[in-house]
């Protein structure tokens, strides 16, 4: 009987041990496991971050270049016009010189309109003030106003909101979308939407242009445009789909989360 | 008494176990100021001396030292719930502090109704179970708190586990103790000496890491 007893005791002492062992090695093992989680969700954020801040330096700069060209290409021009008109006012004839100056008070309106809704586009947190759509929007009429494309936007009623930072990060992907197919589609017509189904935001962008073959495009190397806007869809949970072939245009779909936390990767599928 | 002898009679491994837990607390006594574990180097001295007075009695004077025990069991097991319990977080410490409320209530308890030289056993059960109890309170706040350090690198994490093995591993005896004194069992003694040495061994060992980490980690 005491032979017994004793390898009880040495028994349960061993799995007693065993016990605490094992659940200290757990709590090791979880512990290590949450720091990785967070450690990674951490880098995620700081990526966030940084693409966030790198998007709207992107879009200051478009804004600059926009204005540039807006000043070059309207308001000197108007500006211009308004000085031959208050040079040439023939101040003989007092029915020539009304009509030219109420053509240069037409002239002098459209000039302040111009630097009004110019210092509206300077605002550095425009996304923030006019929101996606509007931004969109004005996007859409900068394109017309080249008169090289004729560019539509649809937007679809009452469009959940995302969040300042997940709308900027949206609105630079369009935006990129948008030059690359004014720099490189040669097409004549530029679509815009925006759209909502439950969960989801979803912005296409589409033109009638040249097109491009996507797999081609990515295996050799090029497409810096498409990895960063990959890059930047992965860091709002979107998911990145675009469908381009050799002379039959280019067709760029965002589908964003309404709900999201950045740390889930998202995915490009070129489709042909 | 010669240096040999000294060791022969009533040093042994745990004492020197403990002295070196003393050791490494009193050189990093200045970091362990800045943090809870302020009263661990007295109480490191407490446990040395009681430890080395119960060997002193009953290996050279050949007197019973289960009054000692009975003093210091209820000392030692409330300060492991005072460390628990200070190192918990709001969840867990009323309970904590419910516990010792009523280990110290059970030990005052033995101590006016059963004679001191009698070993109160069923304290240190109590204490034993109270302690695994706690330790198990806090191994459920680790998974859920937020924890910015790795847990190895966590000093309390090191006295916990000691702790919560130590109390698993001796607590079994203890338990049987009853009945193996009921049948004169006395042969265990051995295998109880055995288990509680290597257990204590076990549990100054993580003291000594729990401090060279809390020196190397929370200094600043």
């Amino acid at each position: 009987m005491p032979e017994t007893i004793k390898y009880y005791i040495i028994g349960f002492v061993i799995a007693f041990l065993v016990l605490g062992l094992f659940i200290i090695l757990l709590a090791i093992l979880y512990s290590r496991k949450q720091i990785k989680n967070r450690n990674e969700k951490l880098e995620m954020q700081a990526q966030f971050s940084e693409t966030l801040l790198q998007s709207q330096l992107e879009i200051q700069e478009q804004t600059l270049q926009n204005i540039s060209n807006e000043l070059h290409d309207n308001l000197g021009q108007i500006a211009s016009l308004i000085k031959i008109n208050l040079h040439t006012v023939p101040l003989d004839n007092v029915e020539k010189a009304a009509q030219k100056l109420a053509d240069t008070r037409e002239l002098t309106k459209q000039l302040i309109n111009d630097i009004k809704s110019l210092s509206r586009s300077l605002s550095s947190d425009r996304i923030a003030q006019i929101g996606l759509s509007n931004a969109l929007q004005a996007e859409v009429e900068r394109i017309n106003r080249t008169e090289q494309f004729i560019a539509a936007f649809e937007c679809a009623q009452n469009i959940p909101a995302i969040g300042n930072d997940k709308a900027t990060i949206l609105f630079r992907m369009a935006q990129e979308v948008l030059n690359n197919m004014v720099k490189h589609s040669e097409a004549k017509n530029i679509k815009v939407s925006l759209a909502s189904t439950e969960n989801l935001i979803i912005l296409a962008v589409s033109d009638n242009g040249k097109g491009f073959d996507v797999a081609d495009k990515l295996k050799h190397g090029g497409g810096a445009g498409l990895r960063n806007l990959q890059k930047r869809a992965a860091l709002i949970k979107a998911t990145l789909t675009m469908e381009s072939n050799p002379g039959k245009g280019t067709f760029v779909k965002i589908e964003v989360p309404c709900n999201y936390a950045p740390d889930i990767q998202s995915e490009i599928s070129p489709r042909r | 008494m010669p240096i040999k002898l000294l060791f022969m009679n009533f040093i042994t491994h745990n004492h020197i176990a403990e002295f070196a837990a003393l050791l490494c607390s009193s050189i990093f006594f200045k970091s362990i100021q800045k943090t809870k574990l302020k009263t661990l180097p007295f109480f490191l001295i407490f446990i040395l001396l009681v430890e080395l007075l119960g060997s002193y009695l009953i290996r050279v004077k050949n007197l019973s030292n289960l009054w000692l025990y009975n003093m210091s069991i209820p000392v030692e097991y409330s300060y492991y719930l005072y460390l628990l319990l200070i190192h918990s977080q709001s969840q867990f410490k009323k309970f904590i502090a419910f516990f010792i409320g009523i280990f110290l209530l059970i030990a005052g308890l033995y101590f006016i109704k059963e004679p001191l030289f009698v070993f109160h056993t069923n304290v240190l059960i109590v204490g034993q179970t109270l302690v695994i109890l706690s330790v198990c309170f806090y191994i459920y706040e680790l998974f859920q708190s937020d924890a910015e350090l790795p847990l190895l690198k966590n000093y309390f994490f090191w006295i916990m586990s000691g702790l919560f093995l130590f109390n698993l591993g001796d607590i079994v005896y203890f338990i049987l103790y009853p009945t193996i004194h009921k049948y004169h069992w006395d042969q265990f003694d051995y295998l109880f000496i055995s288990i509680n040495n290597s257990l204590l061994i076990l549990l100054y060992f993580t003291y000594i890491v729990s401090i060279i980490v809390l020196n190397k980690y929370y200094r600043r």
